[in-house]
């Protein structure tokens, strides 16, 4: 009649919260190492059509995360503007936006912020930039339809500035194709025929089905890793929703005239905080000099102390700021002269002042 | 049996305590920020300086530095409560006796702290609406991404942030139910549990482990700042779910494990 | 069997607490489960009513016949398990009301005649127990005793078969003991098994119809109170003048102080629980001792015990 209760120990439970914690860490270690094997298959181009392909920038709307990268430090405008201690100047960087475009000529990037963001709004006929931890709205030149002022975020714009400012400088030719946020791409190469210029080459990669640029690698001299990098890491092509660029400045946040001084973030030039500025020589040769003002100069004093000092041919000596595509001397007079160039071309126009 | 844990748990005088220190911080932040300013340091949302342009924000800025200390300290100590206190009040042996089994009364204790932590987050979200009406502009509401959204609409979007931060606390919930089956002294199992918090923190700001920070319970606690974007973004939102998904079950689980095995000798 | 176990061991990683237990606890008894304190009584009662899993044996609780359910056993017996153990800052009248609340779906589902408890029959609970008056008084702040009470209260919430109390009368003053023991042969005569625990022989030797005696985690006897009493043989009293010495032969002999020798004013009075008396009085008189007088009574379940244990029934 009776039977007995026998309560097992149940040890075998704890091989749920067991598989749990490892597949969790599984999951997160091993998932980011799986690699895009995949091969592209497209028609075969020439370098003329796909220049033609980027210089239309044919309209598309569509949406997708653009990673821009250095392997190299890069002096920031808030660093020249002093607003950034010198060790700013450490690090490589890489940077994250995301973008929109809807077609008609108005894009959108955003980068985002932990709890914050930073954006482009760039539509025809207006260009903001927006900064939520100032609240602070920038409204910027809208010249060549904002193509300018979203170059640091946007694959295409960037690659038709390089096509339009350098291709007479350059041997142009198709070197392949890659995948480009798991899609096939053209890849076409320019190849600076100045032979004192650091750039080995510039890659452009082309959409293969929608001839949109999507990647620009800078490539310095002997090297076959870029030193700078801009492109799609994903990408979808889609009508936008028009409440995605519409910009207004917000009532209570600080509005910024960015049209006749040099913004933060921007990547234009001119006069302003930073001091006059001119271009000598053209094409990948071309160098900035900069007369910096007064408040610039005492920045750059702390990191002149951090860099190392050249002699030129005349005897005098100046500061080097070298990166592996770009380099910049430093006179006594504060006089900045810097290029994608070697540093014979930088005397050279140095002596030339 | 549920509404007897909850009425258990609400009419401790410490609950209620914690409760009202929740509701009233918001309005403390709000008086502050009235009477002196906003700005957030150089660190944490923006939603501290944008606080004084709108009553929605008082809400984000109150929740959002509520979120690294205060919550988990409270969720802690109620989810840390639910096994050791009953154990080192000796009445865990006596609801052992009654005919409910382990794995329901676990499951009771866990939906109870689940609901404490809605009433938490959403009563704190609603305390911060009304101080934020009280001390500032009720007008359209400025989005991260500067463009801007109808006050209507952004209260909607404050009420949905507090069922979010109600979801990035789950997996203190599961922290603490779990630590809460191997003592019996429930101000160890809180400070255990409050413990792991803090160290998620503290991983979270070393690079050199990066590898794991997305496994971090605390990664993405940030996430509801996402619905106050244009357009609002789901992806941290959805990684936060997942996340805070594997901590519940992984922490329930390991709860299960350890009660339904346990001695109580309590 | 209202409750019967099989070789029940347990160790919590050093020795074992409780050695190979089985008991047999007949329906209808009030079994008395004795033992010095750290003897293995909680212990073994924890592991009957399944909050301490055995290493080793088997516990049938009112002859179960599903072997998983232990649950049902559990909806037919209450239990009061080393103290009380309540809220303190809910009322006794809420801290019943609490417990009914978690029971009452398992009860139900066990059991679908089971009703939701009435606040009626909770103040019934309370008033048998003396704390009716006490019943919106917080329990932290109850004395001892009433929180003694209110435990079996909680204990007796349901209709029971059988019912657990392990050391009741913890705490309680003599007028609380007496009234429990009035309470338990009341609940007997109702049909209900009761098994009480307790390091205390006076207050089972008056109420138990069978006794266990567990020392040092081993069970040592069980079975009747009556034949508890008869396998130890008879009582003796044993009257000389000549008190040192008798004592120290007494002692040789393995007989025990204080409990079982007394020396009095002018003389020593020895009760020695012996089935072979011819052979202490032929050895204290071959050492010298004069015997007054040597009478025989039935043995007090305090002196079986020491007898058992070697120990003092009020030993702690």
């Amino acid at each position: 009649m009776k039977r007995f209760i026998r309560k097992a120990h149940n040890k075998v439970l704890y091989a749920a919260p067991l598989a749990i914690a490892s597949s969790a860490l599984a999951v997160s270690l091993i998932a980011p190492q799986v690699a895009r094997a995949q091969t592209s298959n497209l028609a075969p181009v020439s370098p003329n059509q796909l220049v033609s392909w980027i210089q239309s920038d044919s309209p598309l709307p569509l949406t997708g995360t653009v990673s821009g990268t250095t392997s190299f430090p890069i002096p920031s405008a808030s660093l020249l503007n002093g607003s950034n201690p010198p060790s700013a100047l450490s690090g490589s960087t890489t940077e994250s936006y995301n973008v929109w475009a809807n077609g008609a000529g108005s894009f959108r990037s955003q980068q985002v912020t932990s709890g914050g963001e930073k954006d482009l709004y760039v539509n025809p006929g207006s260009v903001w930039l927006w900064d939520s931890s100032t609240l602070t709205a920038t409204s910027e030149k809208a010249s060549n339809g904002g193509t300018t002022a979203s170059s640091g975020s946007n694959p295409a714009a960037t690659a038709s500035g390089i096509i339009n400012n350098l291709s007479a400088y350059s041997n142009i030719s198709v070197s392949g194709s890659t995948m480009v946020a798991g899609r096939p791409a053209y890849t076409l190469s320019i190849i600076p025929t100045a032979t004192d210029s650091l750039i080995g080459s510039i890659q452009i990669a082309i959409d293969g089905q929608t001839h949109v640029p999507v990647q620009v690698q800078i490539f310095p001299k002997d090297s076959t890793t870029p030193a700078a990098s801009l492109g799609f890491v994903t990408l979808t092509f889609a009508p936008q929703s028009s409440s995605i660029f519409s910009f207004t400045p917000p009532i209570g946040a600080k509005v910024v005239d960015g049209t006749s001084t040099a913004g933060a973030g921007s990547f234009s030039s001119g006069t302003g905080a930073t001091g006059a500025s001119k271009m000598v020589g053209t094409g990948f040769d071309s160098v900035v000099v900069v007369t910096p003002s007064a408040k610039m100069s005492s920045n750059l004093a702390n990191i002149e102390k951090s860099l190392p000092k050249i002699a030129t041919p005349t005897g005098t000596s100046v500061s080097l700021y070298s990166t592996p595509i770009f380099q910049a001397i430093i006179l006594s007079n504060g006089t900045i002269i810097g290029g994608a160039v070697d540093t014979a071309r930088l005397i050279q126009v140095a002596s030339g002042l | 049996m549920l509404v007897s844990e909850l009425s258990l748990l609400l009419r401790r005088r410490r609950t209620k305590v914690l409760l009202a220190m929740l509701f009233v911080a918001p309005w403390l932040m709000g008086f502050i920020i009235f009477q002196f300013g906003g700005g957030n340091g150089g660190h944490g949302p923006d939603f501290l300086t944008m606080a004084t342009h709108n009553a929605v924000f008082l809400v984000l800025a109150s929740v959002s530095s509520l979120l690294p200390l205060l919550f988990p300290l409270a969720v802690s100590l109620i989810a840390s409560d639910s096994i050791a206190g009953e154990a080192s009040l000796g009445t865990l042996r006596y609801l052992l006796i009654t005919p409910v089994s382990r794995m329901k009364l676990l499951l009771y204790k866990l939906l109870t702290s689940l609901i404490f932590v809605v009433i938490a987050c959403v009563g704190a979200d609603i305390s911060g609406l009304i101080a934020g009406v009280v001390f500032f502009p009720t007008g359209r509401v400025v989005l991260l991404s500067g463009q801007t959204t109808s006050f209507s609409h952004g209260v909607l979007l404050a009420l949905l942030a507090s069922i979010l931060v109600a979801m990035s606390l789950v997996s203190v919930v599961g922290i603490g139910l779990a630590i809460s089956t191997f003592t019996d002294i429930p101000v160890g199992a809180a400070l255990g549990s409050l413990g792991m918090v803090i160290l998620s923190e503290i991983l979270s700001n070393i690079t050199q482990v990066r590898g794991i920070w997305p496994l971090l319970p605390t990664n993405y606690w940030l996430s509801f700042a996402d619905l106050f974007r244009n357009p609002i973004r789901l992806d941290v939102i959805g990684k936060d779910f997942i996340n805070q998904g594997v901590w519940l079950v992984f922490g329930f689980s390991l709860a299960a494990a350890r009660f339904l095995n346990k001695d109580i000798t309590s | 069997m209202a409750i019967e176990t099989k070789g029940l061991t347990k160790s919590f990683g050093g020795p074992n607490v409780v050695n190979d237990v089985s008991l047999q606890v007949p329906i209808g008894s009030i079994y008395g489960f004795l033992g010095p304190n750290g003897s293995g009584k909680t212990t073994t009662i924890r592991m009957i009513l399944g909050l301490v899993t055995p290493d080793r044996g088997e516990v049938a609780i009112l002859g179960a016949k599903e072997p998983r359910l232990r649950q049902l056993q559990l909806s037919r017996l209450g239990a009061v398990v080393e103290g009380p153990g309540f809220y303190p800052y809910l009322s006794g009248f809420d801290n019943l009301k609490r417990f009914a609340q978690v029971a009452y779906p398992a009860q139900r589902k066990l059991n679908p005649a089971t009703e939701k408890l009435s606040v009626k029959q909770i103040n019934a609970g309370l008033e048998r127990v003396g704390l009716l008056e006490a019943k919106d008084k917080n329990f932290r702040a109850y004395s001892l005793g009433m929180k003694q009470r209110l435990a079996v209260a909680a204990a007796l919430l349901w209709p029971r078969e059988l019912l657990v109390l392990d050391e009741p009368t913890n705490g309680l003053d003599p007028q609380g003991i007496v009234e429990v023991r009035e309470l338990l042969t009341s609940l007997r005569q109702q049909g209900m098994t009761i098994f009480i625990s307790s390091h205390l022989l006076s207050e089972v030797e008056i109420t138990c119809s069978h006794v266990a005696v567990m020392s040092d985690g081993a069970l040592l006897f069980q079975g009747s109170t009556r034949a508890f009493r008869g396998t130890l043989g008879d009582l003796f009293v044993l009257e000389t003048e000549n008190s040192g010495l008798a004592k120290s032969i007494l002692l040789q002999l393995g007989f025990v102080d204080p409990v079982s020798i007394e020396i009095r004013q002018g003389g020593l009075s020895a009760k020695l629980v012996t089935d072979k008396i011819e052979e202490v009085v032929a050895a204290l008189v071959h050492g010298g001792v004069g015997i007054r007088a040597v009478s025989r009574s039935s043995p007090s379940l305090e002196q079986a015990f020491v007898a058992l244990t070697g120990r003092s029934g009020h030993a702690r």
